[in-house]
């Protein structure tokens, strides 16, 4: 015999607690029963069961992907923060990477952004082939997340003067606006 | 075609505190112009979300659905949406009450679960009892709305699932 699925084992659990009502109600002619919850607890487990699948139906579904493309190497110190602005728990950092000395290739820097979003709490899962990234939003969401694009935000180590005739002079790898 | 007024609601599963709003109206009408969600408990309290400082939730059209970080426990309440003018004037509405019994419910399932790794837990003083009270408050509250239309009535029946799962080491 197959097992049986989650919907069966409902309609099994829907079945069984009139039939243990009248299992019940023989006991008023045929003696008592051996308990007499039995239809309460079936019903009970049963609609557990039940609100449970609606919320979390263990169902194959398609969940929604994004990708990342690094094209360019960057530089040292440089930030990416990747952003989702995720349709139930609003918008979220995913993570984010510092381009280091060692990220001498697309592909090396997109591993370890990929490494670092991958320690996210919300359940995206993320993937990496070569200089590409991808996300995958958590279980659940279905299509109320089709059309969100994720934002990533670099941010330069510079402070960069909107002055652009003042002297620039470098300390401690900051450059700094002599005034 | 005629603009026809029209919304769904969900409780998320996911994370129950929220709400998701789904405007299935049909048709249109150019005059409509903004839109507005007013969230009520049966007390006649507004409910909105944090830092909302109106009674009201601004609910842009271009957004659809929308969702609403608005619950801390489980909820009964009346949700109007109104479609509106330039000037504000109200020119449809539609309002519908609804039982939110999510936390209840994933409550009870975990109860369920917990009986496969504490099979003992329901040896305990009256378990199933409790279990079976519990129970009966979450369908009274869905049945309150969804036969009795009453908020009132199912808020109470959501109030005393609601304690006995904050005070589980009790029942439980």
């Amino acid at each position: 015999m197959a097992q049986l699925s989650i919907p069966d084992i409902i309609d099994l659990g829907d079945i069984s607690t009139p039939l243990a009502l009248n299992y019940q109600a023989d006991g008023s002619l045929f003696g008592p029963r051996k308990t007499y919850t039995a239809a309460t607890t079936i019903a009970t487990v049963t609609d557990a069961l039940r609100w449970n699948w609606a919320g979390f139906p263990d169902i194959t579904e398609v969940r929604a992907t994004a990708t990342i493309s690094i094209d360019t190497i960057g530089d040292e110190g440089q930030t990416i923060t990747v952003y989702i602005n995720d349709p139930i728990q609003g918008n979220i950092s995913l993570g984010t990477y510092t381009i280091s000395a060692s990220d001498t290739t697309i592909d090396l820097t997109a591993a370890n952004l990929a490494a670092e979003l991958a320690l996210n709490s919300y359940g995206y899962v993320i993937t990496n082939v070569n200089n590409v990234i991808t996300i995958e939003a958590p279980e659940g969401l279905g299509a109320l997340i089709n059309g969100i694009s994720p934002n990533c935000v670099i941010t330069d180590v510079y402070f960069i003067s909107t002055e652009l005739d003042e002297v620039i002079i470098t300390q401690n790898n900051l450059n700094l606006i002599t005034q | 075609m005629p603009f026809s007024q029209n919304f769904t609601v969900a409780q998320t599963s996911a994370n129950p505190a929220f709400v998701i709003i789904t405007d299935t109206s049909t048709g249109s009408d150019g005059a409509i112009d903004s839109r507005r969600i007013y969230i009520t408990d049966c007390f006649g309290n507004y409910i909105v979300p944090s830092g909302t400082t109106t009674n009201y939730i601004d609910w842009p059209l271009v957004d659809n659905p929308i969702s609403l970080n608005i619950l801390t426990q489980d909820t009964a309440a009346n949700i109007r949406v109104e479609w509106l003018d330039a000037s504000n004037n109200i020119l449809y509405e539609l309002n519908n009450n609804y039982c939110f019994s999510e936390f209840n419910k994933q409550f009870l399932y975990y109860l369920i679960q917990l009986q496969s790794q504490t099979y003992n837990i329901i040896q305990d003083n009256n378990y199933w009892g409790n279990v079976g009270i519990f129970w009966t408050n979450i369908i009274g509250a869905i049945n309150s709305v969804e036969i009795g239309d009453d908020i009132f009535a199912s808020q109470a029946c959501l109030n005393r699932a609601t304690n006995m799962a904050q005070n589980q080491a009790y029942f439980f």
